[in-house]
């Protein structure tokens, strides 16, 4: 065990209030990652403090949302159904394609998944203006990600970012993994890993994923498959894998 | 009442009526979170909006087994909202400030479950256990958003007592909750 008990105590709460930065969050990381292996007491502590920080959300009195905010929201996630495609959206469908395809020659398989996909969810033209505005600019960098055998032939994903800028974007094809599990995104450092989130691909595959961090600050990217709810460390098949 | 995890599942293909259950118990309480920790209403807006959009997303990545769907909910919007304190690099908001009038709850829906009014009133009373230094931590970092270092900054104290006032502060709370839930 490398650190005392308190010490990993101290570090499980700030965990559970997100109260601590990114690099702080890598080494807490791998010392509690270490720590739980030997000691009950902490793996309960976990849950429970996590918990308790979800709770405290309800100190925040309740307050009544503007009216209007329900219809808006209804649309972002379509539960009344899907509807045409819009004027707006073939033009920004448009756009993606020839911005994409003269920017990134090797997304060709992504992008004509996001032409189709692009016709109704306004989060994701945000999302895909989003990436144009990364992909286009003219420092940044693409780096396809490598499929790991376990990830079979249908995985396609790259990651995309601007030196300097704290966002890291990946994005392409996944299938849907078996009931219960998700994919999870890992940053290694010296053969440190920080959980970068979990995500699901939407309903036909397509992969959107946004990390807040400077990637310069890790040296590999990893997406392995973890139970729903992810795992406090890489614990299933690689997927995908790419050298930052 | 559906039970959570068939709500989620619904939400999760589009069924109109799960996603005007889950906005009619749950957007009062994540805007309510969002005016305190961003401290004005249209971020508040954007922050329940965002929340349910990322709760769709994610929506099969929910499991009862792990936690309510409260926890997981709020945990969710409290993410969010970090994130969106984060982005204010330049901000220098006191939390005196986002401490705006309270107003009643929201009279629509049935967002106002007597399990969930419980559960607050629980972690009210567990936070006026604590002493005014653990209080203040625990406010800075959790409503607005501050690591440790920057709690450490804010209220002049060292880092590891910063850590400490925390670390205790959670602890006390777990404790205290947990023994209402018991009464």
């Amino acid at each position: 065990m490398s650190l005392d008990h308190e010490a990993v105590q101290e570090m499980l709460a700030a965990r559970a209030l997100h109260a601590l930065d990114d690099a702080e969050r890598v080494e807490a990381d791998a010392a509690i990652a270490a720590h739980l292996r030997g000691c009950d007491e902490c793996r309960e502590a976990t849950e429970g403090l996590e918990a308790v920080a979800a709770d405290l959300a309800l100190v925040a009195p309740p307050r009544r949302p503007p009216r209007l905010l329900e219809g808006r929201l209804r649309r972002e996630i379509r539960v009344r159904g899907p509807r045409r495609r819009s004027v707006p959206d073939r033009w920004v469908a448009g756009v993606v394609a020839s911005v994409l395809v003269a920017a990134v020659a090797g997304l060709a398989i992504w992008n004509a998944h996001l032409t189709d996909r692009v016709t109704t969810a306004e989060q994701r033209s945000a999302n895909t203006a989003e990436l144009i505005a990364t992909v286009s600019n003219p420092a940044s960098r693409t780096v396809p990600l490598i499929t790991a055998p376990a990830g079979g032939p249908r995985a396609q994903v790259s990651a995309a970012y601007i030196p300097g800028h704290r966002r890291l974007y990946l994005f392409g094809y996944l299938p849907e993994p078996s009931p219960g599990r998700v994919y999870e995104v890992w940053l290694a450092r010296n053969g440190v890993y920080w959980d970068a989130g979990t995500f699901l691909p939407d309903e036909r595959g397509l992969v959107f994923v946004r990390i807040v961090t400077d990637p310069r600050r890790f040296d590999t990217l990893l997406v392995t498959l973890e139970p729903a709810g992810g795992a406090p460390a890489p614990t299933g098949p690689a997927v995908v894998t790419a050298q930052l | 009442m559906r039970e959570d995890a068939e709500l989620v599942r619904a939400f999760a293909g589009r069924d109109p009526s799960a996603a005007a259950s889950l906005y009619d118990r749950y957007a009062g309480r994540v805007f309510g979170l969002g005016i305190v920790m961003l401290g004005n209403a249209t971020q508040a807006e954007d922050l329940v909006q965002d929340t349910f959009v990322k709760l769709w997303r994610s929506a099969g990545a929910y499991d009862p087994a792990r936690g309510s769907l409260d926890t997981w909910v709020l945990l969710v919007a409290r993410s969010l909202a970090i994130d969106t304190l984060r982005r204010r690099v330049l901000e220098r908001r006191t939390l005196s400030r986002s401490e705006e009038p309270l107003e009643a709850p929201p009279e629509h829906g049935p967002e106002a479950r007597a399990e969930t009014a419980d559960l607050a009133e629980r972690a009210r009373r567990a936070m006026a256990t604590l002493t005014p230094g653990q209080r203040a931590a625990l406010e800075l970092a959790y409503f607005g958003g501050k690591t440790s270092a920057e709690v450490a900054e804010l209220e002049g104290i060292p880092i590891g007592t910063a850590k400490t006032r925390i670390r205790t502060a959670l602890l006390r709370l777990r404790e205290a909750m947990g023994a209402d839930r018991a009464m």
